[in-house]
Order: structure tokens, then C-alpha cells, then sequence
């Protein structure tokens, strides 16, 4: 139990409302939810005008797909969240932008901003995951990092830092295995 | 585990590369593939989206412009699907199976015929689905100003279960485009939810399934063949 439990439950109620097809529940989630997925779409589509699309993009596949939530297995607002990272990167990934994203990369540094009031998971994964992605090194992290927000494949993040395929593939996966490790022991 | 060739520490990688985004080509294919025949690999590829969730958290939120009227408008299309799908099901209970598809997809049709949108050039995008063995087994056509899906059946198995289209979009889960027809052609507007996924690069697949209760949440049936949707 943290002290965000409470609002959790009542998302989770919400959705399961939204779900039957209730609008007015609809409108509670965009009113709870909309500045932290706008942030995410922002932050990953770097423009207001994409962001907004893709935020209604983003609200319609709720409306239509409440119904797929399972509170047992998630918390409502990581599946928001990865809702809104998953729309996000189909639009920027189909739309060929991957210059301007590196340069974007290349100039904002990913900082570790308020978390606001959300319950990540109910025992703080997200500092759980913060500390596991601290813990690998520098090229495993950054190209997962990279392939997270950016939405970068193998071949373009190794383009990118110029060094072999093999090479990329292997950084990842021995990212990923640590990271696996790392949160499955909490 | 169904793909027999991975091991248990590959089939993992596997499912943490799609849940990322970063596998290409055909070990992509081979991991869509996986995601619509092996339940254990899809709930893999959602342990590790629930890994990296966490990182979004980090993402400050920013005020938004109001786009809830914009939105609510648009919630009406989907609204009337829910109807559509809920008649289907019944229809389908209630008819033989033959001729259903093909009253469906014109009532798909025409129920959610999509706002024209103000777009200069009319793009189409291409995905010949093949057998494993490399016969042909359909033709996806979109139009992707009007996101209308035109699909040539050329030659699809018969018996008791029906052809279903599905979409699947990077590092995520396979989405119903409803049924089709097991011969002849198929034409129908893509529901709203779904246009956002019909990209290039978005993999079209095909599977057989029970009749009823389509468009279904995921497939049950073994995929037949899928293709990458490319822009021609």
C-alpha cells in the first residue's frame, strides 16, 4: 500500500466504467490522465501539434479498448502510460524522423523529473528500475534508453554510435539479462 | 513453447526485443509470429513491457491543450462499431457461415465509413500474405487517405472456421480487422481505432477462427501467412 492507492483504485473503477462505454467516465480519465500522457507523447514526439494527434490517437484506443485493462495484472496508469509510449513510437517510427529524433537525443538529457502524485506499480518500481538501469554500463544503457524513447531498432542505433550489428545486439542483450535479474530481485 | 528452435534464454531476449522495438526483419517476423500462436511468448513480451514501464514515469507531465471536444466527437464512430460488432455476433449465431463475411464487411462498410480527410495525395499501401511454403494466400490493398482495406482472397483453406484480419503494430499486440472472405474480394472502411495502426511497416496477418464473437480480442488459430504492409 502506498499513499497514491486510493487514486489507483478509483482509475481502475473508472476504466472498468469507460469500458460499459460511459462517456462522462471517459472525460474523468482525460481529466486525471491527459497532462502526464501529453508529457509522454511530447517528450517523444518533440512537437505540440504531433503530440495533441497522437494524445487523441491515444484517448480513442482507451475508449475502445478499456475493456482488454486487467487490474491484476498491471496498474491502470503504467498501462496508460504505455499506451500513450506505444502510440507515440508507431507514429514516429512510420514517420521516417529518426535525424531529428537523434538530434533531439543528442540534446536533452532524459532528467529525473517529479513522478507526480501516480502509483507506478505499488512498491515503487519505478525507482527500482531507475536504480537496475543505473547499475549497467554506459552502452547497454544508453541503447536501451535510446530504443525506449526513441524508438530505435538494432541496425539504427548502430548506425548511430557506428559500431558493428554484433555488437549492438550483444550491448542490449547483456543490458536486458542484467535488467531481468537486476527487478526480478527487487 | 511452439518454436521448438529457441531456447528458453532466446525465447526471452526475443520477447524483450519486441517489447522494446528493437528486433528487425525476420527475427521480427518471427517474433509476431509468436505473438499469434504462443500465449506464453505474448505474456513475456507484456512482463517486459511492464519492466520497462517504470521509465515513463521519469516523463514530467505537461499541461494539455483542450482537445476533449475534438475528441468526444470522434467518439461516435466508435460507439456505432460497438453496435456493429455486437450485431455481427448475433448475425453470425443466427446465419450460416458462408454468406456472412461478406453481409458483414458491407455493414462493417458502411457503418463506419471514415470523416474524408483533407490529404493531397492518396497513398496505398501493399501486403501479399504467403504460406510458409510461399503460395499465395491474399492481397491486402489500403488506401490510406480513406483507410479503406480491399482484400483479394486467392486461396485460403475451407472448413468450418473463417479468415480474420489482423494488424500488428510495433512491439504490440495483434488487433482484429474483422472477418473476410474466403473467396473474392473483401472491401471495408478500417475501424477508427485501428487506422493509427495501418502504417507502413505494420505487419497484416491472417488466421482461421470460430465465427462467432469476431471481431475477436486475439487469435486462437494457427497464423496462415503475414506480410509487412509497404507503401507502393
Amino acid at each position: 500500500m502506498t499513499a497514491a492507492e486510493p487514486a489507483r483504485r478509483h482509475l481502475v473503477s473508472t476504466l472498468e466504467r469507460v469500458a460499459q462505454g460511459d462517456r462522462a467516465a471517459l472525460r474523468e480519465v482525460y481529466e486525471l490522465t491527459s497532462a502526464k500522457l501529453y508529457g509522454i507523447c511530447l517528450h517523444i514526439l518533440g512537437e505540440q501539434a504531433l503530440a495533441e494527434d497522437v494524445l487523441q490517437e491515444v484517448y480513442i484506443h482507451v475508449w475502445q479498448g478499456a475493456g482488454r485493462f486487467d487490474p491484476a495484472r498491471a496498474s491502470p496508469i503504467t498501462w496508460l502510460c504505455m499506451i500513450a509510449r506505444n502510440r507515440a513510437i508507431d507514429w514516429r517510427r512510420s514517420s521516417h524522423r529518426y535525424e531529428e529524433a537523434l538530434l533531439a537525443a543528442r540534446g536533452a538529457a532524459h532528467g529525473t523529473a517529479q513522478t507526480g502524485e501516480w502509483d507506478y506499480g505499488g512498491d515503487d518500481r519505478a525507482g527500482l528500475l531507475r536504480r537496475c538501469m543505473d547499475a549497467l554500463e554506459e552502452s547497454p544503457r544508453t541503447s536501451i534508453r535510446s530504443a525506449f524513447f526513441e524508438g530505435f531498432t538494432y541496425s539504427e542505433l548502430a548506425a548511430h554510435v557506428d559500431v558493428p550489428l554484433a555488437t549492438m545486439k550483444s550491448w542490449v542483450r547483456r543490458g536486458l539479462a542484467q535488467l531481468r535479474r537486476c527487478i526480478d530481485n527487487g | 513453447m511452439a518454436d521448438a528452435a529457441l531456447s528458453s534464454e532466446e525465447f526471452d531476449f526475443l520477447a524483450a526485443e519486441l517489447a522494446l522495438g528493437v528486433v528487425e526483419g525476420e527475427d521480427r517476423v518471427r517474433a509476431l509470429r509468436l505473438t499469434l500462436t504462443d500465449r506464453s511468448f505474448r505474456a513475456a513480451v507484456q512482463e517486459w513491457q511492464d519492466r520497462f514501464a517504470p521509465m515513463l514515469a521519469a516523463i514530467p507531465a505537461v499541461e494539455a491543450p483542450e482537445i476533449w471536444p475534438r475528441l468526444e466527437a470522434m467518439l461516435e464512430p466508435v460507439a456505432q462499431t460497438g453496435i456493429v460488432r455486437r450485431l455481427k455476433a448475433w448475425r453470425i449465431a443466427a446465419v450460416a457461415a458462408s454468406g456472412v463475411a461478406a453481409a458483414l464487411a458491407i455493414l462493417l462498410a458502411i457503418e463506419t465509413v471514415p470523416q474524408p480527410q483533407p490529404q493531397p495525395v492518396t497513398e496505398a499501401a501493399v501486403a501479399q500474405l504467403l504460406t510458409k511454403s510461399g503460395e499465395a494466400l491474399l492481397v491486402v490493398r489500403l488506401d490510406q487517405a480513406s483507410g479503406t482495406l480491399r482484400v483479394r482472397a486467392v486461396a485460403l483453406p475451407g472448413g468450418q472456421r473463417v479468415p480474420e484480419l489482423w494488424v500488428i503494430p510495433a512491439g504490440g499486440t495483434p488487433q482484429s480487422l474483422g472477418l473476410i472472405n474466403r473467396t473474392g474480394t473483401s472491401e471495408f472502411a478500417a475501424r477508427p481505432g485501428l487506422r493509427a495502426f495501418l502504417r507502413e511497416g505494420s505487419t497484416i496477418a491472417v488466421t482461421l477462427e470460430p465465427s462467432d464473437g469476431a471481431p475477436h480480442q486475439a487469435p486462437s488459430g494457427a497464423i496462415l501467412g503475414s506480410a509487412p504492409l509497404s507503401t507502393l
